[in-house]
């Protein structure tokens, strides 16, 4: 356990190092979660609880990197502390919002204490050299958040399996009755968050009839997909027509 | 044009590193105080390096690209690639000044954010994790790793054409990307994609359903016969009410806990 809870750390500290992962696999719980289930040596229990987790992250818009959740606690400590306390998803779901709440304070401190970092850059390149700047960039970044999130995830995965397996046992029936209602009305959550990212007055009628073909005709999410792009060929050839004019 | 010789040239490399820099490297030392600041400049440093070369000159250019600076990394990088043709021309003798720089990189940061922000996180992210965690509920545990694959494959397809873009053709083609009729019919297409799969997922990804039984009634049934998986789109619908009203997400989890709890309690749910 101590070499998993390492790797897990190690992978959570990164987290931001890995920029181009940031975009793929740090805002997405689904991608970091099955790869933290991976390290756990449960990629299939990682990827139902990740894709659980993801669903009420689905419509999140991350603008000017201002989040109202921390995605590492989220995405990589949550799946974790689900992992090896053996959660069902609806109770993962409700505690990753709690834990991705209280990453906010790891995520505030990391984006304040790099301004201090942003300073020392701003003397340093008086020298007119770009060498070292990755120094400032990336190395003295990655300290902090080995500290901000590397420490957390090891102290999640290490201690918290066992503690929180017997911490979940010794709650009354209710809690764990009441966080499971709680995780199956989340998702609702992000898909109402998903509608107000793609809202558009004209297409309600589209919504519709996506519900409409899955509710009764039971169409898979990649054949309603179909049908739309279907819809939208229509649409850009009437509309080119109707410029056309 | 004796000076024809002299003149000063970005290679490929140069290019493939500076994007290549953006894409890695310009949000890892986001700061509250100035954001991408920082990375702006690291990943001009290829460009800074190749143009210029006496210890003054290049300080200058790195002073002048430590300032604040904030974008969509995707369609963003738009803006690097412009740049990279502006340090060139402004290496080569052109009358560009620190303001013009300066002025174009906060003229377009904010459009291009806005254009990226919407079609990246709001259409394109949301459509591909809607048919992949799909997929990965219904137990095909490859499904994380397609949606990386197909998102990295958008990622670094926008990001390398609207780069290169970018430092092809300068601000010509600016006009051509945020042509707000194309780029009106592009926003209109995705969101009928988008709106069509938020119908869908409704019944998909929302399962709510109700143990109670009235006087031998199941309850659940007779929901049923109303509309497949009312109370998940109920549950949505209401949702989205107060999203679209302005309440906070913070009080929507709170109440939805509020409520789960009861509900619980009620032997509702």
């Amino acid at each position: 356990m101590f070499i998993k809870a390492l790797l897990v750390a190690l992978f959570a500290s990164f987290s931001w190092a890995c920029e181009y992962a940031m975009w793929t696999v740090q805002m997405q719980p689904f991608v970091a979660g099955s790869i933290v289930g991976l390290i756990l040596g449960d990629w299939q229990t990682g990827v139902i609880i990740s894709a659980t987790i993801q669903l009420i992250y689905m419509g999140q818009i991350q603008v000017g990197g201002v989040t109202a959740y921390d995605f590492t606690f989220a995405g990589y400590i949550a799946p974790a502390i689900a992992i090896v306390a053996h959660m069902e998803p609806n109770v993962a779901v409700s505690v990753a919002i709690a834990v991705g709440s209280i990453g906010l304070v790891s995520n505030n401190l990391y984006m304040s204490i790099n301004a201090a970092f942003v300073h020392m850059a701003d003397k340093y390149v008086e020298k007119g050299e770009t060498k070292n700047l990755w120094i400032y960039n990336w190395l003295l970044p990655l300290f902090s958040s080995t500290i901000l999130y590397g420490i957390p995830a090891f102290v999640a995965v290490y201690w918290g399996g066992e503690y929180l397996e017997t911490f979940m046992a010794a709650l009354p029936a209710w809690v764990d009755g009441g966080l499971a209602v709680t995780g199956m009305l989340l998702p609702a959550l992000g898909i109402g968050m998903m509608f107000r990212a793609v809202y558009n007055k004209k297409f309600v009628a589209f919504a519709l009839l996506g519900y409409i073909l899955a509710g009764y005709f039971g169409l898979s999410i990649i054949g309603t997909a179909m049908f739309a792009v279907a819809c939208v060929l229509i649409y850009w050839n009437m509309m080119s027509s109707k410029e056309a004019k | 044009m004796t000076e024809q010789v002299n003149k000063k040239k970005l290679t490929k490399s140069d290019l493939i590193k500076t994007f290549l820099l953006w894409e890695t490297q310009t949000e890892v030392c986001l700061s509250y105080e100035r954001l991408m600041s920082l990375g702006f400049c690291i990943s001009m440093s290829p460009v800074i390096n190749r143009l210029y070369d006496t210890k003054e000159e290049r300080a200058a250019a790195m002073k002048r690209h430590m300032v604040f600076f904030n974008t969509e990394n995707n369609w963003g990088a738009f803006i690097p690639g412009i740049v990279a043709s502006m340090e060139e021309d402004r290496a080569n003798g052109m009358p560009i000044t620190d303001d013009l720089i300066n002025n174009i990189k906060i003229g377009l940061m904010g459009p291009l954010a806005g254009v990226g922000d919407t079609v990246t996180q709001g259409l394109i992210k949301v459509v591909l994790l809607a048919i992949t965690v799909n997929m990965a509920l219904d137990g095909y545990t490859f499904a994380p790793i397609l949606f990386f694959l197909l998102y990295s494959a958008y990622i670094l397809g926008i990001g390398y054409f609207t780069f290169s873009q970018g430092y092809k053709v300068g601000k010509n083609v600016l006009d051509k990307i945020t042509d707000p009729n194309i780029l009106h019919k592009l926003t209109d297409c995705l969101g009928l994609v988008g709106m069509t799969i938020a119908g869908a997922m409704i019944i998909t990804n929302v399962g709510i359903e109700t143990s109670l039984v009235i006087k031998d009634v199941v309850i659940q049934d007779l929901l049923n016969e109303i509309a497949p998986n009312l109370l998940g789109a109920v549950a949505t619908l209401s949702i989205f009410g107060f999203l679209r009203k302005g309440t906070s997400v913070w009080k929507i989890i709170i109440g939805l806990f509020v409520v789960g709890f009861a509900c619980y309690f009620l032997g509702i749910l």
